[in-house]
């Protein structure tokens, strides 16, 4: 009898166990509530190599000097915080050396012990890139003195950047460029239609036909100030834009006045955009109008 | 002799007080699901919202493309909103978003709410969707890319195998990567909402941020309405006349913030903006979809004209 009942109560418990482990097993069953685990393939056009790839533009050619005459001193001025290290204009500066031209840098050691008066007195050319200071009125009328006399006047200038979270200062050429009725607006120009590879670099062609723009075809500029007053020499097409006022037109980047020249991009003389379209070029004639002055 | 207890229990059951009080909450559980089931006509359905906000990084990438494959596996869920507030981050994390958008919208209609933000990469997120609402006071737009580019100037410090090894990307090179990226973006708005698109090429490259009245007159944004009128375009997309609505989080959950700051910036609150995007300790480029200035003692390449 006592066998009969544990017989029963250990039956009793087994089927209960049976019964509640069928229930709760079936209750964690998941029961699909999506579809087949199944994901169609992607295919976004405009992430195909095909359709965006872009490619750095080419660079070709040299920077020449085909004057026969040597010995020419070119002038350039360090002593007003500018922004120029040989570095940045090596194939400026090595180009007018390997031609057999004396290049000085006119530092802020050389002022305290020269005058800019002096140093002019022997040169044949003077180059003026992105001053941080101002010209005195002194220094204004001794450059304006020099071209005068047959010397050459390179201006180059390029616009206040941001670096970080700071801007570059600015470059206050107002001054000396307006000696020679020349000049910089504000602000970069950009062109969001037609441009090499970035908006900031512009395409820009002669406007007359002359010695600075002998062999030019087009040019590629980057982060351009546009240059007012003078001859225009090289200009921007049409959809070009300048940052600060957001205008389209064609803005001149390149111009004359005399033995003045202004340049609005000091990146054309440096290694990274001058073998760019022509540009080798238009820094060649550069040169040739730096060394054929009449002093 | 009966016990007590069973005098009281025996007394409970017969209770009419007590059967009125059972029969009266049976009654309110079955009654309106009875009721459903004999009157109700309309489709009832889901409206899944889901949040995406702050800086797209890898990481927050990785959690909204979770979410969003969630919600398309999800049978019960017949649409879903985007509620989307950022200013963009990493290409590659905004990239990653904007295909996981494009998965779901081909299976279910997906709507976008606008809450404050849906500029660069979080308008790129959200260029797939049906429709776009934004508040007058939303901003969107910046469809461009930059490039933080650290200074490279030099010989490598270590040993290696080759010139570009450490990084040495040229400028040309980086100019380039970043104008590719630019194409992509822009040829992907033209190509999702290129029929309602008022915007020229150069207009739409400018990389400017528009309100959301102005989004909507330029065809940025389709239509000014807030998260309401979202989750209801959402459920008529469905054919939904009778929803239920699933708010869902794409940020960090507790564990992952406990789990520490390495894996998402965002989360800690506590490291610069322009590392949340990078790998502290390693300088390397880096590109991104975003709006905004960023602490970053690094030189930048930008497709857009901006200052």
């Amino acid at each position: 009898m006592e066998l009969r009942d544990s017989l029963l109560r250990v039956g009793v418990f087994l089927a209960v166990f049976a019964v509640a482990t069928i229930l709760t097993g079936l209750g964690s069953v998941p029961i699909p509530t999506d579809g087949p685990n199944q994901t169609a393939p992607l295919t976004v056009e405009s992430h195909q190599p095909d359709s965006i790839l872009a490619q750095p533009p080419e660079e070709t050619g040299d920077v020449t000097a085909d004057s026969t005459g040597t010995g020419q001193t070119v002038v350039i001025d360090q002593s007003h915080n500018n922004s120029v290290t040989p570095d940045q204009i090596s194939p400026f500066v090595t180009r007018l050396l390997s031609a057999g031209h004396e290049v000085v840098f006119y530092t802020d050691e050389m002022a305290d012990h020269q005058s800019l008066n002096r140093t002019l007195a022997r040169a044949d050319a003077f180059v003026v890139v992105a001053p941080g200071e101002q010209y005195n009125t002194s220094e204004q009328a001794r450059v304006a003195r020099f071209a005068d006399r047959g010397g050459r006047v390179l201006l180059v200038n390029e616009p206040t950047a941001q670096v970080g979270d700071r801007s570059t200062q600015p470059t206050p050429m107002t001054n000396l460029a307006g000696t020679f009725g020349l000049g910089f607006d504000a602000g970069y120009l950009y062109n969001l239609q037609t441009y090499d590879t970035n908006h900031r670099a512009v395409f820009a062609v002669p406007a007359t036909e002359g010695p600075l723009t002998r062999g030019v075809d087009r040019l590629t500029v980057y982060t351009a100030r546009p240059v007012v007053g003078g001859s225009a020499a090289v200009v921007t097409n049409g959809s070009t834009r300048l940052s600060t006022t957001r205008r389209d037109g064609a803005y001149t980047v390149l111009a004359r006045e005399g033995n003045a020249v202004a340049l609005g991009d000091r990146s054309l003389l440096g290694p990274d955009y001058v073998h760019t379209s022509d540009n080798e070029v238009l820094v060649s004639n550069l040169i040739e109008f730096l060394v054929s002055g009449s002093r | 002799m009966a016990n007590p207890i069973d005098r009281r229990v025996k007394t409970l059951l017969t209770s009419y007080t007590v059967l009125v009080v059972v029969a009266l909450l049976l009654g309110a559980v079955v009654g309106p699901a009875a009721s459903n089931a004999l009157f109700e006509t309309e489709e009832r359905g889901t409206v899944a919202v889901v949040t995406i906000e702050g800086p797209i990084t890898g990481p927050s990438a990785d959690d909204v493309t979770r979410e969003l494959r969630a919600v398309r596996r999800n049978g019960t869920v017949d649409a879903v909103v985007l509620r989307i507030d950022s200013g963009g981050g990493s290409v590659a994390a905004s990239e990653a978003q904007y295909r996981a958008v494009k998965r779901l919208a081909r299976e279910k209609p997906v709507v976008t709410s606008v809450r404050g933000i849906a500029a660069s990469g979080a308008y790129y997120t959200a260029l797939p969707s049906d429709e776009i609402y934004a508040t007058p006071g939303g901003l969107i737009g910046s469809v461009g890319v930059r490039a933080l580019i650290p200074q490279p100037d030099g010989v490598p410090e270590p040993v290696t195998t080759g010139p570009d090894k450490v990084g040495g990307l040229t400028d040309d090179d980086i100019r380039a990567q970043v104008e590719t990226l630019k194409r992509s973006f822009v040829d992907t708005v033209y190509a999702e909402r290129g029929d309602r698109l008022t915007l020229t090429r150069p207009e739409l490259t400018n990389a400017k941020v528009y309100s959301g009245t102005g989004a909507v007159e330029n065809g940025l944004a389709d239509a000014v309405g807030d998260l309401e009128t979202a989750i209801a375009s959402a459920a008529d997309a469905a054919g939904l006349s009778s929803y239920s609505v699933d708010y869902r989080s794409t940020t960090p959950d507790l564990l992952s913030l406990l789990r520490g700051a390495e894996t998402n910036g965002s989360a800690a609150g506590s490291l610069a903006r322009a590392t949340l995007f990078t790998t502290p300790g390693i300088d390397r480029p880096r590109y991104l979809m975003l709006w905004g200035d960023l602490d970053a003692e690094a030189r930048e390449v930008r497709t857009d004209g901006a200052t």
